[in-house]
């Protein structure tokens, strides 16, 4: 319950903080997309506007993730508020737990409000929502846990180190996420088998954000197995809570004196 | 500070804002174009550098060739340097996105309204076809540019052969491969060829694309068919026919002979040849 509480203060913070106006942006993009794009380029539009859609909740939550979640922590600090709430019958990792569902709640608001502005877009480009589009909301959710795990590695690095260079690492960690791929391919090539031990256990360490890439397919309405998702469900919840476990054991050790 | 006040220094400052843009778009037109170029021409290190995002990147860059290519036929030019690398870049970024491998293969290959590269547009489609299996219009449109662009009809047979063992092919495009292996390039293969993708295409450019050229097929028919009339009656009379009125006085043709979009059709006296008239808006 107390979580619950944290969680819920969290999101009022996020909103106070008008975090949520950034579906202002979104909502102006795609409508102007479906109003404009049939005249500058040949082809699917709704396909473009699936894409544009998808991928402008991924990096817009994205940004949020990074520069929100790394003020979650510090903003306590700054503010001294930590030491009240730490002096109440709230433990330490009660607090990131509540921090961490409370940015996550603000985003899934967001994801949801994106995800109707982009069937809002299909409705009238198509004037029909047709059970393929399902995949759409699968894809969603995808980019929720993968947005998730972001929260989770900025709320890490929030818990030793300043917001500036947990935003670096939070970015640095994601882009490396993004090569994760690359590493297997060198570690093929090497012949040094201490590289190719070294790539093999980066490969599974390094968070692998290209297993949340499903947007292309989505947009061009490829089938995808249900395992898949569930499977990059399953990725992006489990390195979130070995995150988090990791925030929680720095943040218990840390001394506010 | 109030409301009369704050709008009328706005206004005051929106207007400046209007002249001073005025003022430079003025400048501007006198400066040098700018050279094109692409910076980022790899779209193999632009889809790492995309983080994921390389389905709307590669949309960004398609729009991108779109527009490029629509701005420079616009302003009649025939030069169009940077589109086979737009249209590489939005394919690499994104294997599936099938516009730019079939819309992209004709810009490319056109030699009137076009950027003249078939060969260009055979890689392309080539790779098009490998990312794409189950779509054998990609095959189809190969096998047109190496019949159509580059009349290499050996490789246009084998490539709708190929096409044709997709389950889902058209009957005809393993008809189409034997005829062209026996026949060439007749113009009544061309003429199918192009009646096929008038009336299977959903894109109205394309469409149109196609109605163009069937309508050149038949004014080249015409043609020909004019040319030997022109020859017979020179022949018969025993001097040159200086007008095409004279086969209609001949009782060889029954009215002047219009274009399929009702021009006239014009002799050229002195090489006794029979030509689209200079006013034809039938494609050369």
């Amino acid at each position: 319950m107390k979580v619950l509480s944290i969680a819920r203060n969290t999101f009022k913070e996020c909103v106070r903080d008008k975090v949520l106006y950034n579906l202002v942006v979104f909502a102006i993009l795609i409508i102007i997309s479906s109003l404009l794009l049939g005249g500058i380029t040949i082809g699917d539009v709704e396909q473009i506007i699936v894409n544009l859609g998808l991928s402008t909740l991924s990096i817009f939550g994205t940004l949020i993730s990074i520069f929100i979640g790394i003020q979650l922590v510090y903003k306590e600090i700054d503010r001294k508020t930590i030491y009240s709430l730490l002096s109440k019958p709230v433990s330490r990792a009660e607090f990131i737990i509540g921090k961490f569902l409370g940015l996550s709640w603000t985003l899934a608001v967001n994801v949801a409000v994106m995800l109707a502005g982009i069937y809002g877009a299909i409705l009238y480009l198509r004037h029909s929502v047709e059970l393929g589009d399902f995949q759409i909301l699968l894809a969603g959710l995808v980019i929720l846990v993968e947005l998730m795990l972001v929260i989770a590695i900025a709320l890490f690095f929030s818990t030793f180190s300043t917001p500036a260079l947990s935003a670096l690492f939070t970015f640095c960690l994601y882009v490396l996420g993004h090569f994760n791929p690359d590493i297997r391919h060198f570690a093929a090539y090497s012949s040094s088998s201490s590289v190719r031990a070294l790539c093999g256990v980066l490969y599974y360490v390094v968070p692998n954000f290209g297993n949340f890439g499903l947007i292309s397919a989505t947009a061009h309405g490829k089938p995808l197995a249900k395992q898949l998702y569930l499977y990059s469900f399953s990725y992006g919840l489990l390195y979130s809570a070995i995150v988090l476990v990791l925030a929680i054991v720095i943040f218990q050790k840390r001394n506010f004196k | 500070m109030s409301w009369i006040v704050t709008i009328c220094l706005v206004s005051a400052l929106s207007s400046g804002i209007y002249f001073a843009q005025q003022a430079i778009d003025a400048k501007s037109a006198s400066l040098p174009e700018a050279e094109e170029r692409l910076y980022l021409s790899s779209g193999h290190l632009l889809k790492k550098l995309a983080l994921g995002h390389s389905g709307i990147l590669a949309d960004i860059y398609w729009m991108r060739a779109v527009q490029y290519y629509g701005t420079k036929r616009v302003k009649g030019s025939r030069d169009f340097p940077l589109l086979g690398d737009l249209i590489e870049i939005a394919t690499i970024l994104d294997p599936h996105l099938l516009e730019a491998y079939r819309f992209g293969a004709i810009f490319l290959s056109e030699p009137d309204w076009g950027a003249r590269q078939p060969e260009r547009a055979v890689k392309i489609l080539l790779r098009g076809a490998e990312s794409n299996p189950e779509h054998w219009q990609l095959l189809r449109d190969l096998g047109f540019v190496y019949y159509w662009y580059l009349r290499d009809y050996q490789k246009a047979a084998e490539v709708f052969l190929q096409g044709s063992k997709n389950a889902t092919a058209p009957v005809w495009m393993r008809t189409f491969a034997a005829d062209l292996l026996a026949r060439g390039g007749s113009r009544a293969s061309a003429r199918f060829l192009w009646q096929e993708l008038y009336e299977t295409t959903q894109d109205e450019r394309m469409r149109k694309n196609a109605l163009e050229n069937l309508i050149k097929l038949a004014a080249e028919e015409d043609l020909e068919t004019l040319q030997s009339l022109v020859d017979r009656l020179a022949q018969k009379s025993g001097r040159s026919v200086h007008s095409l009125n004279e086969l209609v006085s001949a009782g060889l043709l029954k009215s002047y002979p219009l274009d399929p979009k009702g021009f006239p059709y014009t002799l050229e006296a002195a090489a006794g040849k029979v030509v689209l008239s200079e006013e034809s808006t039938v494609r050369r």
